[in-house]
């Protein structure tokens, strides 16, 4: 429970050609101020379609949000009018994107890139704005900022873009921001510093920070606080540290490296298990691919079990292992 | 077996930059810029690098889709670059490439039996059933069941899509195989299952592998041998335990530094370089690297530094190594 | 042997497969669906023709002066011209020849100008240089004025006409193709089909075509609505068909004269030209919506 951020039984569905598909169902995320915390997924996890929901920008259709709560300082991001989420987007909760070149305007410098944003956010004057502009530039440590606020994006690198685009993001004190695939697009030497700006920037500015990527091992350094997303679910939540020293969840094992890989080739073949054994809606879903799986994963799915201080897992082995112990409630 | 099956002769591969009315040669990007290396048949050669490094180009021009602009390369004997039509054909199916885009890398209007298929149909003149049999034999071997003859690329999976691929690849039995991030754009378990299949598809056919990744956990698990390259040159090469344990050129170890694996602690534990990787326009003098490096001295601004051979097979182009070598100060 | 015969077998059947879900895409929107039968309709008409004309001497020729200019009615479905001519029987044949004009116009385009914007976006440099300034000068001819160029030295007719048409129609197939060809030709399918060794015309038509035929195709479908329209004001001009050939857009010309006492007259090619060409344009709109979504991925 945090009253900081909330998101609470989260349920988002999309039309596809093949009927209705649920890509994000999940019970219980929490955020507290000031902290870096990360989401893990691959393709395919839903981890955009989270980020993007909590700023309601998916575009809907295909995407619908069935139930949910999304608790953002005491109010329901959900249940906002669009003005009214208009008013927090940029201002109270920024977002900042993968690909930085599509993201900014080609035709525009990059300094009145910011200044736009800071004038219909801050209504100050052309002078002020661009002062502002000018401070931004400076606090994403770009070199040689007076000269950088007249160039046009095309003229900088990928990192530089990236910084820029977290200028803009934090240009009207932002205290939230979300940062999906941010550094996918850049090489690892330029990333690390990107990385190490976010961090600082959160300590300087007391920002908190949703860092979404699909490198476990980037969003394990970056962030103090992990949740492992699988196809919308969030199996595993913790602590950096925990969850690296005693990964339960088979899935965040192979995220990790961890598992053996030993199957002969002949495995690969994946029968289709949907037809050969009744599958119901509610086994686990990480059934299919899953080496421990047991009986009991097909018939239902696993709840968030608490094993550490601040370690939840959803596996059904280590429900097993906690059925002697206190009850598996879910309040953090 | 110790014979290098694939040498790599000072390569370079120049693109022109034209401006102008009437259009005249500007400049000139220098992608690759004087590469030298030597592949032992059965060996699998990492190369490693960011973006604008000349990797890409590298592969290009050895497959011979680019021309170079000098140098040479000789595989298996025979110079690539002074073959009559006849032998270009032949060359095609000694090497062949696996891309790193599994969606892009296959045409999404054709059947998979056509992809497959393509080599065998251009090189080969084989009956209908003849061909077909040979593709089903080729998806058997990287695990794809003989019913995906019939099906578009979309309707499989990334790392499915990889290893049909890899089955194209193969289809005319090539002794080379450039891997370009064959891992990189599938997921998790994919990638474990593909690259467990390329190591058994080595064993089997006695195949050398040129890998290119930036992932350094696939590299290590797969390179006997691997370069580091940037701006157009090796920076660094030797077997790779070795450049793993003990990397020498600072670029070498900045990178390594600055890809988090399992181990790195948190978030001070990496490293990010000052500044941007210089266009392959405007070559940095002296030592490619010193606008960045951390460690650069006077004399790396102006003269170019010397290919230090470390031990038995690590080398590596720097002048701080050639000193600490000689055992003199570091300035 | 057997696996011929299971080859064919199962391509067949993929390829219906395949058909039964661009109509059931089709159907999706209900005004492309009209449209699309709509146009069906008129091409079995224009088929059959002959078979269903009422009057076969009024297409061309047979004078009929007792009844001329007589209003709709059940003999007379669409009333009778100044020379006692069956209106209805004009326009059926209408149906024939404004169909198969476009068709010819637009396949003889599409078979000038695809393969030269395959090529030219292929091999690029000279190549591409060479053959867009001739796709600009083409380009800069009006069609009216080409038309009139033509027709003042080989005569004004149909055929003439169509020809004037395809001169000025094949340069915009040429650009469209080129544009898609240049970014196509960077996929890595294409870079693969290279390092395999399939030769270049190889990789043009079964790599690169297949690709970029989709909005060729939406233009193509809204072109030969185009060039039905252009075909009869060109025939409204008179250097286009030439009586007696009973084209839509020369019946309009000659009702001009008789505008007031015949109203049905004009009426009738007039709303086949309509209806025509706007179930051209809705079909073409419609198709557009069709060809992309197999690259969705929803």
């Amino acid at each position: 429970m945090s009253n900081y951020f909330e998101i609470k039984d989260l349920k988002i569905n999309f039309e596809t050609s093949e009927g209705i598909k649920n890509v994000i169902n999940i019970n219980e995320l929490n955020l507290y101020k000031g902290e870096t915390f990360g989401i893990v997924g691959e393709s395919g996890s839903g981890k955009s379609v989270l980020a993007m929901s909590i700023l309601r920008i998916l575009p809907s259709p295909p995407a619908f949000i069935k139930s949910g709560k999304i608790m953002f300082k005491g109010k329901n991001l959900l249940e906002l009018k669009e003005k009214e989420i208009q008013k927090i987007r940029g201002k109270e909760i920024s977002m900042i994107f993968q690909d930085p070149m599509s993201t900014l305007n080609p035709v525009f410098t990059v300094g009145q890139q910011i200044m736009n944003v800071i004038r219909h956010n801050k209504h100050l004057n052309k002078e002020d704005a661009e002062k502002e502009a000018l401070r931004m530039i400076k606090l994403v440590k770009l070199p040689d900022a007076k000269n950088t606020l007249y160039k046009y994006p095309n003229e900088l690198s990928g990192g530089q873009r990236q910084r820029i685009i977290i200028a803009i993001a934090l240009s009207c004190g932002a205290e939230l921001l979300i940062a999906d695939e941010p550094t996918r697009n850049l090489d690892v030497t330029i990333q690390a510093g990107i990385l190490k700006l976010i961090d600082e920037l959160r300590k300087e500015l007391g920002i908190t920070v949703l860092f979404i990527a699909n490198n476990v091992n980037l969003v394990f350094i970056v962030s103090g606080r992990v949740a492992v997303l699988y196809k919308g679910k969030i199996i595993e939540v913790g602590t950096s540290q925990e969850i690296k020293r005693e990964p339960i969840h088979p899935y965040t094992r192979r995220l990790l490296g961890i598992t053996p890989v030993d199957r002969e080739i002949s495995n690969l073949i994946e029968p289709d298990f949907k037809k050969e054994i009744s599958l119901d809606d509610f086994a686990c879903s990480y059934f299919c691919k899953c080496e421990e799986r047991m009986e009991i994963c097909k018939k239902d799915f696993p709840i968030l079990t608490k094993i550490g201080n601040t370690h939840w897992v959803n596996c059904h082995r280590v429900i097993n292992r906690e059925v002697n112990n206190e009850s598996a409630s879910i309040s953090h | 077996m110790s014979q290098p099956a694939l040498v790599i002769e000072n390569l370079k591969k120049y693109f022109p930059v034209y401006s102008g009315f009437p259009s005249r040669v500007r400049d000139w990007i220098k992608a690759v810029d004087g590469v030298t290396l030597n592949i032992k048949k059965g060996e699998t050669l990492g190369v490693v690098g960011e973006s604008g490094c000349g990797k890409s180009t590298l592969v290009n021009t050895i497959l011979r889709l680019e021309e170079p602009t000098s140098g040479e390369v000789i595989l298996e004997g025979k110079d690539i670059f002074h073959l009559n039509k006849r032998e270009i054909s032949l060359l095609r199916k000694e090497i062949q490439i696996v891309f790193q885009d599994p969606f892009w890398s296959l045409n999404p209007r054709w059947l998979i039996k056509d992809i497959v298929g393509e080599p065998l149909y251009v090189h080969l003149n084989l009956s209908l059933g003849g061909l077909l049999s040979k593709v089903e034999k080729l998806l058997e071997t990287v695990g794809i069941p003989k019913t995906a003859l019939y099906k578009y690329p979309h309707e499989f999976s990334g790392g499915e899509r990889q290893r049909i691929a890899i089955a194209r690849a193969l289809a005319l039995e090539p002794n080379f195989v450039i891997l370009d991030e064959p891992t990189s754009s599938i997921d998790v378990f994919s990638q474990s299952q593909v690259l467990e299949l390329l190591e058994k598809l080595k064993k089997e056919f006695n195949l050398t592998y040129i890998l290119i990744s930036h992932d350094l956990s696939v590299v290590k698990s797969m390179a006997d041998k691997i370069a580091i390259m940037y701006l157009g040159r090796v920076v660094e090469y030797g077997p790779a335990e070795e450049v793993f344990k003990n990397p020498t050129h600072p670029y070498t170890n900045a990178l390594f530094k600055a890809i988090p694996d399992a181990n790195t602690k948190d978030i001070n534990s990496i490293i990010a370089l000052e500044g941007d990787v210089p266009s392959a326009i405007n070559i940095p003098s002296g030592c490619r690297f010193h606008t960045r490096c951390p460690v650069a001295r006077e004399i790396c601004h102006k003269e170019e530094p010397p290919l230090v051979k470390l031990n038995k097979e690590h080398e590596a182009v720097c002048f701080l190594l050639e000193k600490s070598k000689k055992g003199e100060s570091l300035l | 042997m057997s696996k011929k015969i299971n080859y064919y077998n199962i391509l067949i059947k993929r390829r219906l497969k395949a058909l039964k879900e661009y109509l059931y895409l089709l159907k999706q929107n209900k005004l492309t669906f009209s449209a699309f039968i709509i146009i069906l309709f008129l091409i079995i008409i224009a088929i059959i023709a002959p078979i269903i004309v009422p009057f076969p001497s009024h297409i061309y020729g047979a004078v009929n002066p007792q009844d001329k200019l007589l209003s709709p009615s059940w003999t007379y479905l669409f009333g009778t011209d100044e020379m006692g001519r069956d209106l209805f029987s004009r326009v059926l044949y209408g149906t024939r020849i404004s169909l198969l004009g476009s068709l010819i116009a637009v396949a003889m385009g599409l078979l000038i100008g695809v393969p030269l914007g395959l090529m030219a976006g292929f091999y690029g440099g000279f190549i591409d240089e060479f053959i867009m300034r001739i796709v600009d000068m083409f380009l800069s001819f009006p069609p009216l004025l080409l038309a009139m160029a033509i027709a003042a030295f080989l005569g004004a007719s149909l055929q003439n006409a169509i020809i004037a048409l395809i001169i000025s129609w094949w340069p915009w197939y040429t650009r469209l193709i080129r544009g898609q060809v240049v970014s196509i030709k960077e996929r890595e399918f294409v870079r693969a089909a290279h390092a395999i060794g399939t030769p270049s015309w190889q990789i043009m038509y079964k790599h690169i075509l297949p690709n970029c035929i989709s909005p060729v195709i939406v233009q193509a479908s809204m072109d030969l609505g185009g060039i039905i329209l252009t075909l009869a004001a060109l025939s409204f001009l008179g250097i286009g068909a030439q009586a007696p050939i009973p084209e839509w857009g020369l019946i309009v010309n000659t009702s001009r004269t008789y505008f007031l006492k015949a109203w049905w007259y004009g009426i009738f090619p007039g709303m086949a030209i309509f209806i025509t060409v706007l179930c051209f344009n809705l079909l073409g709109d419609g198709l557009r919506e069709v060809l992309d979504p197999k690259t969705k991925k929803y």
